[in-house]
């Protein structure tokens, strides 16, 4: 029989989740191992936002369970389809992101807390493949990063990497 | 600098910069995901950004990330002053005490010499791993410190690089992971460099030979190798050659050989090999020759899994 521990998100919603399932996070780990997470265990995470991460822990929690019972025979095409499975689930779950940001910063701020490894490095890398290559001014855009330079400040700035600016 | 404020009107919509709210170290995170060129390029967004990247543990530059290379294949002498300057600089801003990883993809450097300042720069700041690729570049030498260095884990090579070993018997004493391209390398080399390093788990070669040259001996010798390829190619058409493989490493788990020019091999205890690789493939007549691929199969059937692929060969 599984281990369940109760998750209880910023706005008082509670989650039944697995031992294995949650003990991705370092940051939960740590309070269980601690003995600080009898009852339930207070996050400083939303639930929408809790919700979208367990998503992502419960996917690679699958990825892991299902390798650990492979037997040789035949693993590499299970392994092969296996790995498409995941890619496709990784390209949803990154379209989604796009497509709203909030989510996207609300999940990077919850994996820093949560000690999600995996999922922070996922995330960094969905951000800077948006960012590569492009020009300053579009990436403001898609930030909304107001550029707070003075036109000597900027011009002093290009100057000193000028190559870096070069298209 | 303070900032003015996170939040910027457009159009009717107040909409708010969460980006740049994230602490250093997710941003960091983010920039090293990205060509030091694109991550030193964020510097401009705003002053939020304006040193983020100068944080970031690994350098990597690649020459060809502008639009005049994609264009043109080529770079002007303007192009790579400019690279050369940009890289200079970063060295000098880069706040990181210690370099976990400095990477230089170069199509084209004026002076070789900023190479070894680059490549000291890095050692000076306990970097762990280098990569450099010169490409068409012949001979360039390296700086003296890196054949010392004791935080250098990881090196690899992958254009033309004059290797000069230290007198003493070490060579790159942490030095796990080498991954080297030699092209018409030195009987002396060959036969010294690999059994000089003291912790090598993991060797790559690619071997460059030249047939109308004396015979050149790959000897490898090392009790901490688990993982060892060797690609050999060579010019010409003479189908007789000198030139050997030798190697005894007892802890040796992969072994990897792509062989297209014929050497022969002598092979000692091999007692941990799990897994081997034989390619060989020679386009003339190749029955002398035969006889040293058969050779190398009788001594390495301890293997668990060995994959076979041969062409041209009339046994």
């Amino acid at each position: 029989m599984a281990i369940m521990y109760a998750l209880k998100s910023s706005d008082n919603e509670i989650f039944e989740v697995e031992q294995k399932v949650i003990e991705q996070s370092e940051t939960i780990k740590k309070m269980i191992e601690d003995g600080a997470a009898t009852g339930e265990i207070p996050l400083q995470v939303s639930s929408k936002t809790l919700a979208k991460v367990l998503e992502w822990c419960k996917q690679r929690q699958h990825k892991t369970v299902e390798n650990e019972n492979d037997d040789n025979k035949g693993k590499r095409k299970k392994e092969r389809d296996e790995d498409d499975d995941i890619k496709e689930w990784e390209n949803k779950f990154s379209d989604e992101l796009k497509a709203d940001k909030d989510v996207l910063f609300d999940l990077l701020l919850a994996s820093n807390y949560l000690d999600l490894p995996a999922l922070l490095s996922f995330l960094c890398q969905l951000v800077a493949d948006m960012v590569a290559g492009k020009m300053p001014e579009e990436i403001r855009r898609m930030f909304n990063i107001e550029n707070d330079f003075t036109p000597e400040e900027e011009k002093a700035i290009t100057a000193e990497h000028g190559w870096a600016f070069q298209p | 600098m303070d900032r003015k404020s996170n939040r910027i009107r457009v159009g009717n919509q107040d909409k708010e910069d969460r980006i740049s709210s994230l602490p250093d170290s997710v941003l960091c995170h983010i920039l090293s995901f990205l060509p030091t060129k694109y991550a030193v390029a964020t510097s401009i967004l705003s002053s939020r950004w304006n040193l983020v990247w100068s944080s970031l543990p690994s350098l990597c530059f690649d020459d060809r990330l502008c639009l005049e290379y994609k264009r043109t294949n080529r770079l002007t002498n303007d192009a790579s002053t400019r690279f050369e300057n940009f890289v200079n600089r970063v060295l000098v801003v880069s706040q990181q005490l210690n370099i976990d990883k400095f990477s230089l993809n170069c199509f084209k450097i004026r002076y070789p010499a900023c190479l070894k300042l680059w490549v000291s720069a890095a050692i000076m700041r306990n970097v762990r791993e280098i990569e450099l690729n010169l490409k068409h570049q012949n001979r360039v030498e390296l700086p003296e410190s890196i054949y010392t260095c004791k935080t250098l884990e990881v090196l690899k090579l992958d254009s033309d690089f004059t290797i000069k070993i230290p007198p003493s018997g070490t060579c790159f004493p942490s030095l796990k992971i080498f991954r080297v391209v030699m092209y018409y390398p030195d009987n002396d080399l060959t036969e010294r460099l690999f059994s000089m390093c003291p912790v090598l788990e993991d060797l790559s070669i690619e071997g460059f030979l030249d047939d109308d040259d004396l015979a050149i001996n790959f000897n490898i010798s090392s009790s901490t190798l688990k993982r060892l390829e060797v690609t050999l190619t060579k010019d010409g058409t003479r189908s007789y050659n000198e030139h050997k493989v030798i190697i005894r490493a007892p802890n040796l788990e992969q072994l990897y050989i792509g062989d297209f020019v014929f050497v022969s091999y002598m092979v000692h205890e091999l007692h941990s090999l799990s897994k081997a690789f034989i390619d060989v493939f020679y386009m003339g007549e190749g029955e002398i020759l035969a006889d040293r691929v058969l050779q190398l199969l009788k001594d390495i059937t301890k293997a668990q899994f060995l994959s076979l692929l041969t062409g041209t060969i009339s046994f």
